[in-house]
Parts: C-alpha cells; structure tokens; sequence
C-alpha cells in the first residue's frame, strides 16, 4: 500500500506529511532550547555582582574571531543546502551532490573548530584561593600538598610557574562546566548544539550517499526529503545565531 | 502558470536567498563590532539581540521559506511561541525578587 500525502499535500492542511512532522517537531525544538536559554537568563539574572562566580563577559573566556568564523561557516551552510534543494528543483543531481557535500563539510569544519575550543577550556586551569581570588593559567603539575601553574600572561609579560600551597588553596578546575554557572550553561548549549550540527549532517550524508538512489524511482519525493532536512538545518543555523551573541559577546 | 513561469520565479527565489546570505554575513560583521562600543550593559545586549533576531527572521523567511507558507504551520508556531513566551517571561518574573520590586 503506497503512504498518502507523501509528495501531494492534503487538502485540508495544505501540507505534504514529512513538512507537517518536521514543522511540529521544530516547535518541540524550540520549547528545549527555549527551557535552556530561560535557564541562561535564570542563571545571568541571580549571579553574584561581585567575586569569583559573578557573570563574565563571554569574550574574557571565548575567542570572538573563532566564533564569529564558526558562525559564517554555519550561515555558508544554510545557503549550499539551499542551492542543493534548489539543483533537485531544476532536476540536476550532479549540482545537488556538490552543493550537499558542501553542506556537509561546512558541517564538519563547524564541529572541529567547536572540538578545538572545547580541548583550549578543558586545558585552561583556575586555582580559586581561600580569600576569594582565582588564578588562572596553564596547570603544571598537582601534588598533595601543592600546585604549580603558569599564570596567564598580562600584555607582553611572559610568566614564570607559581607555587600555591594546598593549605591556600578551596578548588582547582579546568574551564569544564563544573567551573563556573557560566561555563555550565556554555557547555550545556553549545553541547546540545552540536549534537543536533551531528544529527543533522548524519541525515545531510544519508541524502548525499545512500539516499540518492530514490532519485531514480521517486525523484518529487526525494526533493521533498532534501526540503525537510535543509528545514532541520537552517534551525540549527537559527539557534547558533542567538547562542553566539549571547554567549561569546555579552 | 505554466512551468516556465515558475522555474523563473523560483529561480528569482534563489537568488534573493542567496542575497540574503549575504546580510546575514554582513550583520554578523556587524553584531560583533557593535559589541565592541561600550553602549552601556543593556544598550549592548538590546542590540545585540535585536540584530540577532533581524537575522533569525531573515533566516526563518527567506531559508524556511516562511514567508510563503500555509496556514497550518503558522497555526503551530503560534503556540509554541505563546508557551516560549510563557517560559521567558516566568525566568524574567524572578526578577521583581531579586531586584526587591
């Protein structure tokens, strides 16, 4: 038995089934990033306006130029995947595959610029000291009754290793989530981001590969499948276009 | 309308995405300098997040093709925006506690 509405859309809706189930489950998308960036405000709103847990402008941790590149690589893909949808349109699936491995690329440079600022903060050390004050910097070594650690350079100062006591010392941390609200919610959205960047290029590759040979048989079909897909990744593009400012430039 | 009609129609689509690909860069060139300008802490977020949601309307339009699309899922965005408002407002409410109101 063939599935109704497949290409076609319903009279009644207007829409043909996979654009009817890839709008609703965007609009469950929304309300989880939503529950996430209500809980960005929750925490930015309640945090201390003084001391080591008071809310960093995101520059004073993240790089803005990696950022604002990640960014343009994510708005580049937006627009392959488009001229891809739009080559199946014209009925060329040569230009489809180019600008579809375009996408997918653009997909896999955003992810290793993300694992490369991931691997910086899960690299960069903070001591915080008995009396309120963090030290950060590159850790040396740790030993059961004392630190070594490269203090970050101020200007042109090259720093020597410092020697902190254990008996000074409340917590040492990576820039990993456990180090600040900040860094949790950093970890939290970006994360959940990126997982969606995999899924979405899965699907992108599926489409690519695999995928093409429906072309042959259902070739309105499988446009309409491309459509669905682009749909899953210009939402990506969309949250990454609020993460940005709202973590790297605020 | 025949099909030659609207192959150039949406052919003319395409390009006006592609244009839009080009704001798009252009506004995030813009977000990051205007972030730069000590406007004050609130200007500065205000208009961070204005330009961020010009870009995301843009990208919902023109990419999503939403300003061409049925009724049905305007119907559906309709409520889940009215419940992500719900949700925003609820966190901001918090603030009438912290600030004393």
């Amino acid at each position: 038995m063939d599935i109704p509405y497949t290409v076609s859309p319903r009279l009644d809706t207007g829409l043909w089934n996979a654009k009817l189930g890839i709008w609703l489950f965007l609009a469950s998308e929304v309300m989880l990033f939503g529950a996430l960036f209500s809980t960005y405000i929750l925490l930015r709103v309640h945090a201390p306006e003084s001391g080591v847990l008071m809310w960093p402008k995101g520059s004073d941790y993240l790089n803005i130029p990696i950022g604002t590149f990640n960014t343009a690589v994510l708005i580049t893909s937006s627009i392959t995947v488009i001229l891809g949808w739009a080559s199946l349109v014209m009925k060329n699936l040569t230009k489809f595959r180019w600008y579809m491995g375009a996408t997918i690329l653009c997909g896999l440079i955003f992810l290793g610029v993300k694992a490369y600022e991931y691997n910086e903060k899960f690299h960069h050390y903070g001591i915080f000291l008995k009396g309120g004050t963090v030290v950060t910097g590159h850790l040396v070594s740790e030993a059961e009754d004392h630190a070594m650690l490269i203090p970050d350079a101020k200007g042109d100062h090259h720093s020597e290793p410092k020697r902190f006591e254990r008996s000074e010392i409340v917590r040492i941390s990576c820039f990993g989530p456990k180090y600040s609200p900040f860094f949790a919610i950093y970890f939290t959205l970006t994360g959940l981001h990126a997982i969606h960047v995999i899924g979405g290029m899965i699907v992108n590759a599926y489409l690519w590969g695999p995928g093409t040979r429906m072309w042959a048989t259902q070739p309105a079909r499988f446009t309409n499948r491309v459509e669905v897909a682009g749909l899953f990744w210009h939402f990506v593009d969309l949250v990454w276009i609020f993460l940005f400012p709202v973590l790297y430039l605020l | 309308m025949s099909d030659t009609t609207d192959l150039t129609h949406f052919k003319k689509h395409v390009n006006v995405c592609v244009w839009i690909f080009v704001a798009l860069l252009v506004f995030t060139v813009i977000t990051v300098a205007v972030a730069q300008i000590d406007l004050g802490k609130t200007r500065n977020i205000a208009l961070a997040l204005f330009i961020a949601t010009f870009k995301a309307l843009l990208v919902a339009a023109y990419f999503m093709h939403l300003n061409a699309e049925k009724k049905t899922i305007f119907m559906i965005l309709f409520v889940t925006f009215a419940f992500f408002a719900v949700l925003m407002f609820l966190t901001l409410g918090t603030l009438s506690d912290h600030i004393k109101l």
